[in-house]
């Protein structure tokens, strides 16, 4: 009984909290924002359903001029992001249904890319880096889901703000850090953050190392969360881009050849964008889930100099130099 | 000439600028990945997603010049 309340305390409900907290916290800076300048200019992008239910009338208004309108609108992409959130949920939950021991088509595919997530971390993290693929590998699912609504018709990408992608980096940069302060005590995390000084020279270098390890801090879940963000943001104006030019061409087209004022379906010029799209979308969350293994491997203890058995050169982690 | 102006002159030939940082990068990269690939044909996967990774973290760099422009044009239509 108190190893199961122990274990409710633990990583897996931590870290869902965590990620809950951070969430919100980044949906109130966008509030923040989007109360404090009216300036921002709207960048060209999919409509998704809430866009839709914002523009209906009720009664003569407009849904999106009502006080819930601006709620609605202010806090869209993480309105979405629990959409999504809900549908990977009920997603997850219909695919480990079966726990037969021979496997059917679904519980096939499932254990496939269970097994194909397991496999990847562990060649970066080695065997002792098991108990971190649950994390890395949920975090893959939720960002590549999040990505590519952004294609999904009637759905947006929450990782387009830079809200969604700075509150996934945080979740990533103190998961890493407490793991490191967890595995290698205080002490060994500070001297890991001077830099692992072994001789003279290397004494003497310390507080260089010491500032360099917290730019490092620093900088390491920033470029995460920009580069996720950027390439999302872009994929996102490219398509809006490519739809409005689509939806102009064919109101010409119409004017000339009809006289009808504009259009309203485009020629779909999108539409090559789309594999650029796919492509991007699953590359950003692998190489995301990639970044936080190996910055999680450099922390871990290596156990090269083990005499207890022999670790081939396999289960050294692939960035340690 | 007003700071939007300078930023409207700015901001594209900066991109240009880590654009062609990035396209070096990548050059280089995916050259010695094909290299690579050239000397030993069995490796191609190991060698495919090693590449990929790579040119997401070069890219990136010419992304943050994308981005951040986003980011302070912001506070710019906001002061003025």
């Amino acid at each position: 009984m108190t190893k199961r309340m122990a274990g409710l305390a633990g990583w897996r409900v931590l870290v869902p909290l965590m990620a809950a907290a951070m969430l919100l916290l980044s949906g109130g800076a966008g509030w923040a924002a989007a109360e404090g300048d009216h300036g921002h200019a709207a960048h060209p992008e999919l409509p998704n359903y809430l866009t839709v239910l914002l523009a209906t009338e009720v009664g003569g208004t407009r849904i999106g001029d009502t006080h819930f309108g601006h709620f609605v609108h202010t806090f869209e992409k993480q309105i979405l992001l629990v959409t999504i959130l809900v549908l990977l949920l009920l997603f997850v939950w219909w695919a480990s249904r079966q726990k037969a021991l021979i496997p059917g088509k679904r519980q096939a595919a499932v254990e496939l890319l269970a097994e194909t997530m397991y496999g990847f971390y562990t060649d970066i993290l080695g065997k002792q880096g098991a108990k971190h693929v649950p994390f890395l590998g949920s975090l893959f699912l939720f960002i590549i889901a999040c990505n590519l609504s952004g294609i999904v018709p009637g759905l947006g990408a929450p990782t387009s703000v830079f809200q969604t992608t700075s509150a996934l980096a945080l979740i990533v940069a103190v998961y890493v850090e407490v793991f490191a302060w967890r595995e290698n005590g205080i002490k060994g995390y500070l001297f890991h953050a001077f830099g692992s000084p072994r001789s003279i020279p290397q004494w003497v270098l310390c507080p260089l190392f010491f500032m360099l390890h917290w730019v490092e801090t620093l900088a390491r879940p920033l470029s995460l969360a920009l580069r996720l963000f950027g390439n999302i943001m872009g994929k996102d104006i490219l398509i809006g881009v490519f739809m409005l030019m689509g939806i102009s061409m064919m109101g010409a087209l119409l004017k000339a050849v009809a006289g009808a004022e504009s259009a309203i379906v485009g020629i779909p010029l999108q539409f090559p964008v789309y594999f650029l799209a796919l492509l991007l979308s699953v590359i950003q969350a692998i190489v995301f889930t990639l970044l936080t293994a190996i910055y999680i491997s450099l922390y871990q203890h290596h156990h090269d100099s083990d005499d207890g058995h022999e670790e081939h050169g396999h289960g050294e982690p692939a960035a340690a130099h | 000439m007003t700071p939007t102006a300078l930023f409207m002159i700015g901001y594209p030939i900066g991109l240009g600028i880590a654009a062609l940082g990035a396209g070096i990068g990548l050059g280089r990269a995916v050259g010695s990945a094909m290299e690579a690939t050239g000397r030993q044909p069995e490796a191609s996967g190991t060698i495919l997603i090693s590449m990929i990774v790579g040119c997401a973290l070069i890219e990136a760099l010419a992304i943050y010049a994308l981005v951040s422009p986003f980011v302070v044009g912001g506070y710019l239509t906001a002061a003025q």
